[in-house]
């Protein structure tokens, strides 16, 4: 069987290289690779929904909350959930330019394929807050923050990150942790 | 036997008579006063728009209804391509096909079209029904709803049945919305969904 798994805290054997090659540098590094990034334009698309909208015309600020969700898709799919959620759209009004999700935040993405075909399932949370930005497509998020990030379809490895700050870029499909903790769960060559 | 006279005598009496009645026709209607507009009210007589309205601080002028505060600055204005009447035992103004406009600090503020229109100064209140959009006049938005309230004690709009406010390429949906541009907020309650418009 090739399922065996390995469990490893701060190390992780050859399929985990690219991981502890940036751990060194106190920042983490995982994803699909450049590839990624060069996949076939798709529509993006960002969605809010809640339960109560308030609308400052003044400063321009819209605010979500109750049971927030945001929802984006660009190839990737992936999905936020918060108590309250703040928006701000760029002046021509045609661009959200950063959301922020104030409170326990929730996120979840499967990635788009890289090069390989493979596609990563994260599910991250933060205590305190998570900002996303459209323009750049990355999700940052802070106070506590905990992703876990595995290989959709089982095989390949699995990792438990916590750090004080995890951004993930939707468009590259790589995560970047700000001083890491972390544990990597990796098959083993039979 | 000989006639009483020359035709042409009679003839030039004629012309003269209609010539006489001309001139006289064209004084009267010259110097006549023109009809009040409030005529073209059909509903209500002229005594009736201006007396009652008026000790609640309405004046009609023709389709327009004009409400304004104690210092003078137009609360709100509704104009009226339809017909507009005021009953004054319910103390209900009604109109159709009305353009209506909100004023903060005697200054437009949002303008609300709607093909229905029903004033209750008892209950200090306005109903809109069918075909309702309305317009932030600092081009902040517009918004579409399936019923409009206005409440004149705290001069908010407020929508139900669906309503859509729109700004920019972006449309937030929700149940129920309340255009507050007393204080330059809009809220939207239940089911609120926002996203981006489709290009057409």
């Amino acid at each position: 069987m090739n399922n065996t798994k390995a469990p490893s805290s701060r190390g992780a054997p050859a399929a985990g290289l690219i991981v502890l090659l940036a751990l060194g540098a106190g920042v983490l590094v995982m994803g699909s690779g450049p590839a990624a990034g060069q996949q076939a334009k798709a529509t993006r698309s960002a969605q809010v929904t809640a339960i109560d909208l308030v609308i400052d015309l003044d400063s321009d600020a819209w605010e979500f909350s109750g049971n927030c969700k945001l929802t984006v898709s660009a190839g990737h799919k992936g999905q936020m959930t918060a108590p309250r959620m703040t928006v701000r759209f760029n002046e021509k009004m045609d661009q959200i330019v950063q959301l922020i999700a104030h409170g326990v935040v929730n996120f979840h993405i499967v990635t788009k394929p890289n090069a390989e075909g493979v596609r990563r399932d994260i599910t991250a949370s933060a205590r305190q807050q998570a900002v996303y930005s459209e323009p750049t497509q990355t999700v940052e998020l802070s106070g506590g923050a905990q992703a876990d990030i595995a290989t959709v379809g089982g095989a390949g490895e699995a990792a438990h990150i916590t750090g004080d700050k995890i951004t993930a870029n939707l468009k590259t499909s790589k995560i970047f942790v700000t001083n890491p903790n972390m544990k990597i769960e990796t098959p083993l060559e039979e | 036997m000989k006639s009483g006279g020359s035709p042409w005598v009679t003839y030039l009496a004629i012309v003269v008579l209609m010539a006489a009645v001309s001139a006289g026709v064209y004084y009267y209607t010259s110097t006549r006063p023109p009809a009040p507009e409030e005529t073209a009210l059909p509903a209500a007589g002229p005594e009736q728009q201006t007396q009652q309205p008026a000790k609640k601080g309405v004046r009609i002028e023709g389709g327009e209804v004009v409400e304004k505060d104690a210092q003078g600055r137009v609360l709100w204005r509704v104009r009226a391509d339809g017909e507009i009447t005021y009953d004054d035992k319910t103390e209900l103004l009604r109109g159709s096909d009305i353009e209506f406009e909100v004023n903060v600090e005697g200054q437009p503020a949002v303008k609300v079209q709607a093909r229905q229109f029903v004033a209750d100064y008892a209950g200090r209140r306005i109903e809109f029904a069918e075909g309702i959009g309305g317009e932030l006049l600092d081009g902040s938005g517009d918004f579409r709803v399936g019923a409009l309230e206005y409440q004149m004690s705290t001069q908010k709009l407020i929508g139900s049945g669906g309503a859509d406010f729109n700004r920019g390429h972006y449309t937030a949906g929700a149940d129920r919305i309340v255009v507050d541009m007393k204080n330059r907020q809009i809220r939207m309650h239940g089911n609120v969904s926002l996203a981006r418009r489709q290009a057409s």
